[in-house]
């Protein structure tokens, strides 16, 4: 190491502000803060189907590993949801979300595009969305069991033998 | 390691100053109900990096969450920009980035930024205050260097990884070296160590 390296330790004021009296005890925080997020959930319920319509758009429109700009669109927007169906309580569609994204961001590391794989993820994400049996625990469990399978087969699969 | 707080504990964040940097507004309006059921209610809620700027240079934050999803790294330029800002205290302030998806080519950039934790997304209220919490009480040293500015990143200390030579002067390596001297004889040993009963 050529440069200097500085070590200091800052005044630690969040700190302080927390030691002082009065608050709140973890438990009642912990559950104003739950009940804060179930008020959203009405909000939230159409904005995913709001999210589910944009990213159809989107994933139609892109031309193929190239098209930098379409598949930037499609994992900002899926990326960015990652959180919210969770927020009411549909666990399983934001594990659909990570799965999707991580299946772009791979297509994106290694220059490949499957318009099919994005279609199947995106039809499990209407099916989980509207159909409250679909998101029971064996329901979402095949079918993320299912999803998890056609992304493995691009991860063990070399880019180059992958047709596109 | 990050421990989970009592849940009888008593914590007062009423006081504290809290900005929200997430260019998403609905997991920006998810984190504002998280910290006001944690009695905050002090925010500067921001949706892009130039009005955080901004605001970073205007009121003193004692807690700053930023949002690194996304292809755009607006959170991780953000917490970079600010180490770097010298403008104090705001630039020593504990910043929490929140995730939903790392791509693989800024996983560096999002561990190298400078914040004092990273919190993948679906966030639970339990585990953001148990963060919160965590980074309030540890105080955790800052490093001041050409290729990294921020809170220490070593968070135990397990010495060296045996391929690398350590970067710091108090750096030991783990792996054990030959004896410079004799062994001590066993005898010498009880003798120095005497063993004594530890009340349970």
């Amino acid at each position: 190491m050529t440069g200097v390296v500085r070590f200091h330790v800052p005044e630690n004021r969040l700190g302080k502000l927390i030691r002082s009296a009065g608050g709140k005890a973890v438990e009642q925080a912990v559950k104003d803060a739950s009940k804060g997020i179930d008020s959203l959930r009405g909000d939230f319920l159409s904005e995913l189907s709001e999210i589910l319509a944009k990213a159809e758009v989107l994933s139609a429109a892109v031309k193929g590993a190239d098209d930098q700009g379409g598949t930037d669109a499609l994992y900002g927007l899926i990326s960015a949801s990652i959180g919210v169906p969770s927020a009411c309580g549909m666990t399983s569609l934001d594990e659909m979300l990570v799965s999707l994204a991580d299946l772009i961001d791979h297509f994106k590391t290694h220059g490949i595009w499957d318009h099919q794989a994005i279609t199947i993820h995106l039809s499990a994400f209407r099916l989980l969305l509207n159909s409250e049996s679909a998101r029971d625990s064996e329901g979402a469990k095949a079918i993320l069991v299912g999803l998890h399978k056609v992304s493995e087969r691009f991860r063990r699969t070399p880019p180059a033998a992958i047709s596109t | 390691m990050v421990r989970s707080p009592d849940l009888k504990a008593k914590f007062n964040f009423e006081h504290a100053s809290v900005m929200l940097l997430d260019e998403n507004p609905l997991s920006l309006n998810i984190l504002l109900q998280v910290l006001t059921g944690f009695g905050a209610k002090h925010f500067t809620r921001c949706t892009d990096i130039a009005k955080a700027e901004d605001e970073i240079t205007k009121t003193h934050f004692d807690l700053i969450i930023v949002d690194a999803t996304g292809p755009s790294t607006t959170g991780t330029k953000f917490v970079s920009w600010l180490r770097r800002s010298g403008i104090e205290p705001n630039c020593y302030a504990p910043v929490l980035l929140t995730s939903g998806h790392t791509a693989q080519n800024s996983v560096l950039e999002a561990r190298d930024c400078g914040a004092h934790f990273i919190i993948a997304k679906p966030l639970t209220p339990l585990i953001v205050l148990e963060r919160i919490i965590w980074i309030a009480k540890e105080g955790r040293k800052f490093l001041e260097s050409d290729t990294y500015v921020g809170p220490d990143r070593r968070f135990k200390n397990v010495g060296v990884p045996k391929e690398l030579e350590g970067r710091r002067r108090d750096d030991t390596s783990i792996a054990v070296e030959e004896a410079e001297a004799t062994s001590m004889e066993q005898g010498v040993i009880e003798t120095n160590v005497q063993a004594q009963k530890v009340a349970q």
